[in-house]
Order: C-alpha cells, then structure tokens, then sequence
C-alpha cells in the first residue's frame, strides 16, 4: 500500500523542507524538470576550495521530490565536490527509505539529477 | 466510448476531403496506377492504405452500437446528475479548491485540488481507496503555469460509475487530508 510511502519523515519534510530557498551568490546552479509530471527543481551551490560549503534547493514539487531534495541537500553540505559526485540511486533510496513505486522513483530521484547536473560544471 | 484502442474517426467536409491528397500508399487505395500517373480512389478510401485494423473497426462499431442503445441522451443526463451530486459533496468540503467555470460546471469532469497537497500525492493516496483519478499537468502546461499550479487532480464519470463511488472519492480525499494534515 502506498501510505507506506507517506511515512512521518517524509512527512515531516515536505512541510518544513531543509535547505529551501535561494543562495544570493551561488558558485553553481541548475534546473531540472521531471517531463512526466511537470515538477522543476533548482539546486544552488557555493563551492569553496572543491568543497560544498553551502547549498539551497527551489521548486515545486511532491512530497517524495521535496523530501528527497531536503535529505540530499542535507547530505551534501559540507561534502567534497569529488564525494557527492559518486553518490547514486541506491544512496537516495537509502536516504529516503520508503518502498517506493516505479511510478514514483522518477520524483524521488528529479533532485539527484539536478545535483549531478550542478556539479558537472563543478 | 467504450471502444477498443488504435482507432479513430476522421470527420470533414466531403468537399475538402476529395482535395486531400493521400498521406499514406498502399493496397487498396488505388483506382489505376501507369509509369506516369496514378489514380486514387475516391474517399473514404483514398485515405485507406495497407491493411485495414479489422478488429478495431469491428469493435469500434459495437461501441456505437451500444452506445445508441442506451441513447446518448441518458447517458449526459445520468453523468450530470453524479457531477452534481460530486460538486455538492466536494464543496461540503474545506481547502478544496474546483478549477471548473460555471459553464464547465455541464460536463461529467472536474478539476480541484486540496491545499497544500501536490496533486500526484492526492491521487497516490486515492490509489489505496481503489479511485482512479488522473493527476497532473494533463498535457496544458502553459494553462497550469497561469493559473500558478503544478497540476490538478482530475476525476470524470462514466455511465459505470455511481454514487457510491462519489462517496468513496470523498472518504479518499479526507485520508488524504489526514495524512497531510499540519
């Protein structure tokens, strides 16, 4: 049933999401949309010495999308540009850790695209 | 219309039609064909190359048949009556929002969606009850852009639905409402 997907994390994030705005100055930034369901999200980054010191996400989006946007954004802070390069699929579904439909893992995975879209440049 | 997939109706003035040229060669489409010129048949099936989808022609027929039967007639007017009676239940409702005009308000279809709640996660949660609803941008992105959404839930009616229905629509929506509570 897919109110196992609704826990109370997920929850809990979609209405007091971590690292949502807008950075003044970002180093970095890039917009991604999910074609499916129309849904953009923007990540901004501040990278100082090949590190991320600083991160804000935009957008709107479902509660998966906007969960996993906060617990990647979370994650991220602080890492090296190197570090969050390498991170994949399985380390978002570890991180959001819901059984998640097919239908639904394009929004669980529309903020990771969007980082490794930002860190190309990075 | 109840009828199979793959095929479609293609309605025009004759007159225009006849000036069409085809868009498609094949068998069957032909009156005479020389090294110089070829001649098509005449509509409809100049537009009718290749082999015909047989079985969707023949379902497509029985479709109408059917729906003949039960005269088009009932069928709007027993849609109208589920739409109004979802509108009347729908809006007994708070933090819904209907995006249907007046006027829209005559057709057996509805758009809303609930504060706060994406539209995907309403018609997730929707899944559960056994209620089907489309959700999202429904291929009208620039309209959703205007009226400042990522989407809306969307519900229609068919002679097959009843109220019964329309009352589990509304428990699903307070789920959903209970989950998404503050």
């Amino acid at each position: 049933m897919s109110l196992e997907m609704y826990k109370e994390h997920i929850l809990d994030l979609y209405k007091n999401p971590h690292n949502k705005g807008n950075l003044e100055n970002p180093t970095y930034e890039f917009s991604k949309n999910n074609p499916l369901c129309g849904d953009e999200i923007k990540i901004q980054i501040i990278a100082k010495n090949n590190k991320i010191t600083n991160i804000k996400f935009n957008g709107i989006g479902c509660a998966i999308s906007q969960a996993s946007a906060s617990l990647l954004t979370d994650k991220i802070k602080n890492m090296k540009v190197e570090s969050a390069k390498k991170l994949t699929k399985e380390d978002i579904l570890e991180m959001i850790h819901i059984p998640i439909s097919h239908a639904r893992l394009k929004c669980a995975l529309l903020p990771l695209e969007a980082m490794k879209g930002v860190l190309e440049n990075a | 219309m109840f009828g199979p997939l793959g095929i479609g109706v293609l309605y025009g003035k004759k007159e225009l039609l006849e000036k069409l040229p085809p868009f498609l060669f094949g068998g069957g489409m032909i009156n005479s064909v020389s090294y110089e010129d070829a001649i098509f048949l005449d509509i409809p099936e100049k537009f009718e190359a290749g082999t015909q989808n047989i079985a969707g022609a023949i379902s497509l027929a029985e479709a109408i048949k059917y729906i003949k039967k039960i005269k088009i007639g009932n069928i709007e007017k027993y849609e109208k009556e589920l739409l109004q009676y979802a509108l009347k239940k729908l809006s007994e409702i708070k933090k819904i929002k209907i995006y249907n005009s007046e006027k829209e308000k005559s057709i057996s279809l509805i758009s809303f969606n609930i504060e706060d709640v994406h539209p995907h996660d309403v018609a997730q949660i929707l899944n559960d009850n056994k209620i089907c609803i489309r959700a999202g941008h429904h291929c009208c992105m620039p309209l959703m852009k205007k009226l400042g959404i990522p989407g809306t839930c969307r519900i229609s009616f068919s002679i097959y639905n009843s109220k019964e229905d329309v009352d589990k629509l509304i428990k699903g929506i307070k789920k959903v409402k209970e989950v998404f509570k503050k």
